[in-house]
């Protein structure tokens, strides 16, 4: 039978979500999120910019002091924080049982 | 700034700059701010980094392609297709039926899986373009590094010419690096320029 996939359910996913939840009320530069998620560029880029198309991220830039180019920032929005909330608390019900079935 | 790190420097610059040229109009704005973000990441690091974001951008570049119109005739586009990948894919099936008349039949089994690729490439791009379903980007890296397999092994004939080459004839050859490179490099160029976004029709 056709189970359609459920969106953003990917660890790397989950991943970033629980960085950008964890630090819900700052911005946060791309090096950073990949450094603190240990995601690589090619797949937190492709992350960024769905989560940005859904409506759960907003992004600004960040113009720094010196001579340097500005920065891009990121955020989750009112509704990415309920929605991070929400699919890391289906992700931990979900652990238990998942570790079980592998065991 | 050792010369090394210069180089690797430059050559992630390079990279960003064909990312850039790959990235869909729309998402230019995240080039940029890759571009930005690559001079606070560590050196050492910048050219896994810049990797990283060529990838990002070439499956952007697949999802428009996926959801895009052709502004040329699809049937121009496929007899494009098989101009670009007919003339390896016989070469290949030249290879297969004179397999036994080789003396060094490993390197020849080894070429001939490695050009596998190439008839394969033959079927999804006219997949894509005749029937049009979409493409998978994974296949596409794969195919992609498969050739620059090919590549590697044909430049041990450009180095090494009185030496017998890693590859195929055994001796580097002009005509196979078009046949293997040059052509679906140009077939796959064109595809992709040629994609745009369907217009969003208003009710």
């Amino acid at each position: 039978m056709y189970m359609p996939r459920i969106p953003n359910t990917s660890p790397q996913t989950l991943r970033l979500l629980d960085a950008l939840l964890q630090s819900k009320d700052s911005w946060r530069h791309g090096y950073d999120l990949a450094q603190e998620t240990m995601l690589k560029s090619g797949t937190l880029y492709p992350l960024l910019m769905r989560l940005a198309d859904q409506g759960f991220l907003k992004s600004r830039w960040e113009t720094e002091g010196d001579n340097r180019r500005p920065r891009h920032v990121y955020r989750l929005t009112a509704a990415g924080v309920t929605y991070a909330k929400e699919r890391l608390s289906v992700q931990q019900r979900h652990l238990p049982l998942r570790s079980a079935i592998s065991t | 700034m050792t010369t090394g790190s210069r180089f690797c420097s430059r050559i992630a610059y390079v990279l960003l700059r064909h990312a850039q040229a790959v990235m869909p109009r729309h998402r230019r704005d995240w080039v940029h701010a890759m571009h930005a973000e690559l001079e606070h990441v560590e050196q050492h690091h910048a050219l896994r980094w810049v990797i990283g974001c060529v990838i990002a951008c070439y499956i952007e570049r697949l999802k428009i392609m996926n959801r895009s119109k052709f502004i040329i005739s699809r049937w121009l586009l496929s007899v494009e297709i098989l101009v670009c990948f007919l003339p390896a894919t016989i070469l290949w099936i030249f290879a297969m039926l004179n397999m036994s008349s080789f003396i060094e039949k490993q390197i020849m089994i080894v070429s001939a899986s490695l050009i596998i690729i190439v008839p394969i490439n033959l079927w999804l791009g006219l997949r894509f373009v005749v029937m049009q379903r979409p493409l998978r980007y994974k296949v596409h890296v794969v195919s992609t590094l498969l050739l620059a397999v090919c590549a590697v092994l044909q430049s041990f004939g450009m180095q090494n010419p009185e030496r017998e080459a890693l590859f195929f004839w055994f001796e580097f050859d002009w005509g196979l690096i078009f046949m293997l490179l040059v052509l679906p490099a140009l077939c796959c160029w064109h595809l992709s320029f040629f994609a745009v976004e369907k217009p969003v029709v208003v009710q």
